[in-house]
Order: structure tokens, then C-alpha cells, then sequence
């Protein structure tokens, strides 16, 4: 079996892993973190969603061997101690959530977003989410959420 | 009552407030939370009622071996039933608080009033806290022994009276594109009366998602056989989900008019926008379809079935 190396939320980790494995399923099952969800397996949901050298990736939809090397960044690698990530922050805020299952894709996603457009509208916003989908909430408070989310996050690089 | 219409199953529901030593309080529920918020909103009543931190309640449910026999979650049931067992549970423990603090200040039951976690004497100054009660509870060496046993922990039993009857009006604007039969919905307005709100936020998320639930079912999903009986919308790459882009925005808003009959003047919330929705929205499609002739179009109403009605 193959071994594969790479950064996990700034950990190095390896792993020895069939050929066919998933990243998430490497995240879930070898590195036991399981804040990734699998919703669909097909690539449809986005609960899946973490970050692949900094850009939101569907980790249902990659191999682990594909990240050999790479910066991952998980749900569990945002907050800082008992500090919740501003995009956290504002989920919790605007009870962005409501079950809870695909929060971690949503806010790993909404991280991508407002690192490459820290005021989105929310039309933008609802574009974005294209790859994600949610029962609960009708994505009216995770849209909320997000635009907050960028808000307070370009207001903290600013300060 | 529902047996009396047929049911086979008793539609009550239970509730268990633990009152600790520490004055902090545990509540067991039959009823089950998968994001409805029972953990906040069952705790704010507990929280508002004895005057303790909402911090210092925890809410047990899904949990067969802890909780007491219950029926669950369903039919929009979980606060108009279980916050109703929690509602009398909470007048039991009340109950054998005030004699507890009666003894504790030597004075007539009757003549205790509780407010704000003070238990009180009326007409005096003299009060004695809910914490100092709970501990006196299960420290009982000033206590009535001979009439009250220790401990401050009650359950009740809840069977309804009546159904809730929830009421709301819902008001959908779309847009059709006559080229592609796509159906937008351009605004959406919902306002319900779902009796007395304890948290106006989780009232609101679930007529979000409701709604949504509701659009989907009008314009995107539906399950499609092959003639072969092959189920063809057996992932979400076929099955069509709501996704962000397919709504906008809603305007909600509530009308309080309290259930006349359960303790707490509430009434059902959950499916409230599941069932308007699909409704108002079909109804704002027969309506902007009407202006060219179509008389009739199913659910789901999707682009190829819009667009073959507009081109019958």
C-alpha cells in the first residue's frame, strides 16, 4: 500500500493507504477526524467540502494519494482553542444551523468565498453555494451567516 | 383524546425535571431534537420559570435508557405536547418548593409566592432563594420529614386535550421565463400564528427551511420511475434538491394568539411552512400561466413541464 504524506490543519501526517482511498475517507478513518461529513458520495452535497492547498475541495471527491504534499485545512483546524473562526462565530450568531450536518462543508466553502471576495452580495453568496445543500435551514440564515462571516473576517484583517 | 378517533398509541408525552443540590437542573424528554433547538428552547422555559441560568439546565433526550417512556418527535408535536409535560412537571416542582420554603421561613404555604427563583413571604420581606430550597431538599435536616420526602424531582405526563390548530398565510411572487419554462421565485412572504413564541429565532429557521422544503416539493422534487420500475432519481445528482440559488430571501413574521388550551399557549410550528408553501407557490404559477392559457399544471413544476404547458 501506498503511503501518503501531507499537512493537516498544519500537522504533518502520513498514513499508509490503499491506492483507491478517499481524502475524506483518509481524514475520517486513519486521522479520526470525523468533523468532514459524507452526505452523498456523489459530489453533490458539499458536506464534504475542506481546503486543498487553500481553495475548497470535495474530499469525497479526491484520492488521498492526490493530496500527497498538500496543505489540508478541516473544520477542526479553524478555531483557535475555545475561540470560534469568525465564520464560525457568525454561524453561531445567526443560527446558521439547524441540525448541523453540513455545516462543516458550508463553512468550509463560505471560507473560500470570503477569502476571495471579502464583501460578497447575496446574490454571490447564493452562487457560491451551488455545491452545497442544506434541509433545514431554507439557506436563508447561512446566507445571512456568511455575509457576516466575510464582514467580520475583512474587519479583523483590517484591525 | 386521539384514541377516541382511532389512534392505537397514546400521543402523550413525559417530562422529568431533576432539580441537583446545586439548584442547577436536568430535564429528561421523550420528545427527540435533530436541530429543532429543544436544548435552547426547553431550557429557556425552565430557565425563566425557576430563575435560574440557562447555563445550569441540560436537556436529555434519544437517550431509552435515561429518559422516561415518551412518544417523540412528530406532527410539529415537541413544545405544544413535551413543553406541556415539561409545564406541569415544573408546577409540581414548584409545589413542593413552596413547602419547603414555608417550612424553611415558618410560614403558611399558602401565603408563598415564587418569582424570579425567590420564594417569598407575602406581604414580607422574607425570602428564601431557589438554590437554598434544592439543597435543603437533599439536605433535609430543617425539613418537614414527616410529610415531604427529600429530593426536588418530578415527572409529568401530557396528553393533550385537543390538536393545536396553527394558522398563517403564505404569499409567493414568481417569474417565469416563457423561453425556458424555468420558474423563479422573485419574493416570498409568510405569517403565521403558532400561539405564544419562546424563541422567536428557531421559530423563524424552521418556516425558512419549511418554506424551502415546500418550494422543492413544488418545482424540483419528485421521484421518477422507469417503465421497468428502476427508480431514476436514486442520488442528488438526479434527485432535485433546493439548492441556495433556487430562492431567495423570505420575509417571515408571527401573529401571537395563545392555544387556549395546553399550559403554555403554543401551538405547532415545524411544518408550518412545509404545508403552506407548495400551495402559495403553485398557486403563483397557475396564476402567471393563467395570462396564457394553461389551466392546469402538476407539482413538481419543473422547467420541462412548465415549458410543455405554455407550448400545449
Amino acid at each position: 500500500m501506498p503511503t501518503v504524506n501531507m499537512n493537516v490543519n498544519g500537522e504533518a501526517v502520513s498514513g499508509e493507504v490503499e491506492s483507491r482511498t478517499l481524502l475524506v475517507q483518509f481524514l475520517r478513518e486513519n486521522l479520526r477526524l470525523t468533523g468532514t461529513h459524507v452526505g452523498c458520495d456523489t459530489s453533490q452535497c458539499g458536506a464534504c467540502v475542506v481546503h486543498v492547498n487553500g481553495a475548497s475541495a470535495k474530499s469525497c471527491t479526491m484520492l488521498a494519494v492526490q493530496c500527497e504534499g498538500a496543505d489540508v485545512t478541516t473544520i477542526e483546524g479553524l478555531a483557535d482553542g475555545d475561540a470560534l473562526h469568525p465564520m464560525q462565530e457568525a454561524f453561531r450568531d445567526n443560527h446558521g444551523l439547524q441540525c448541523g450536518f453540513c455545516t462543516p462543508g458550508m463553512i468550509m466553502s463560505a471560507l473560500d468565498l470570503a477569502n476571495r471576495n471579502s464583501a460578497p452580495s447575496e446574490q454571490e453568496v447564493r452562487d457560491w453555494l451551488e455545491g452545497n445543500i442544506c434541509r433545514c435551514t431554507g439557506y436563508h440564515n447561512i446566507v445571512k451567516s456568511i455575509m457576516a462571516g466575510a464582514r467580520a473576517m475583512a474587519a479583523g484583517q483590517g484591525g | 383524546m386521539v384514541g377516541s378517533l382511532g389512534a392505537r398509541a397514546g400521543l402523550y408525552e413525559c417530562g422529568e425535571v431533576r432539580v441537583h443540590p446545586t439548584g442547577s437542573v436536568t430535564f429528561f424528554t421523550g420528545t427527540h431534537s435533530h436541530g429543532q433547538g429543544h436544548e435552547t428552547t426547553f431550557a429557556q422555559i425552565i430557565a425563566e420559570r425557576l430563575g435560574v441560568d440557562i447555563d445550569a439546565v441540560e436537556v436529555v433526550h434519544g437517550d431509552t435508557s435515561k429518559i422516561p417512556f415518551g412518544m417523540g418527535t412528530y406532527g410539529s408535536r415537541s413544545l405544544a405536547v413535551g413543553g406541556s409535560a415539561l409545564a406541569r412537571a415544573l408546577d409540581k416542582v414548584e409545589t413542593k418548593a413552596k413547602r419547603i420554603a414555608a417550612h424553611l421561613m415558618e410560614a403558611s404555604e399558602a401565603d408563598i409566592e415564587f418569582a424570579d427563583g425567590q420564594f417569598t413571604v407575602a406581604g414580607t420581606d422574607r425570602s428564601v432563594g431557589f438554590g437554598d430550597v434544592a439543597l435543603t431538599a437533599y439536605v433535609p435536616h430543617n425539613y418537614p420529614i414527616e410529610e415531604l420526602e427529600p429530593g426536588l424531582d418530578e415527572t409529568a405526563y401530557y396528553d393533550p386535550a385537543n390538536f393545536t390548530f396553527p394558522a398563517g398565510c403564505h404569499v409567493c411572487e414568481v417569474e417565469i421565463d416563457p423561453d425556458t419554462g424555468a420558474v423563479e421565485i422573485v419574493n416570498f412572504a409568510a405569517s403565521d400564528d403558532f400561539g405564544n413564541v419562546i424563541n422567536p429565532m428557531i421559530v423563524e429557521g424552521q418556516v425558512h427551511g419549511g418554506i424551502v422544503q415546500g418550494v422543492g416539493q413544488a418545482l424540483l422534487e419528485g421521484c421518477v420511475y422507469g417503465d421497468d420500475g428502476q427508480l431514476a432519481t436514486g442520488s442528488y445528482m438526479d434527485y432535485t434538491m433546493p439548492r441556495a440559488d433556487d430562492v431567495p430571501s423570505f420575509t417571515v413574521s408571527t401573529r401571537t394568539t395563545p392555544c387556549p388550551h395546553n399550559p403554555l399557549g403554543v401551538k405547532g410550528c415545524g411544518e408550518a411552512g412545509a404545508i403552506a408553501a407548495p400551495a402559495a407557490v403553485m398557486n403563483a404559477v397557475h396564476h402567471a400561466l393563467s395570462a396564457r392559457g394553461v389551466s392546469r399544471i402538476d407539482m413538481p413544476a419543473t422547467p420541462a413541464r412548465v415549458w410543455q404547458a405554455l407550448n400545449a
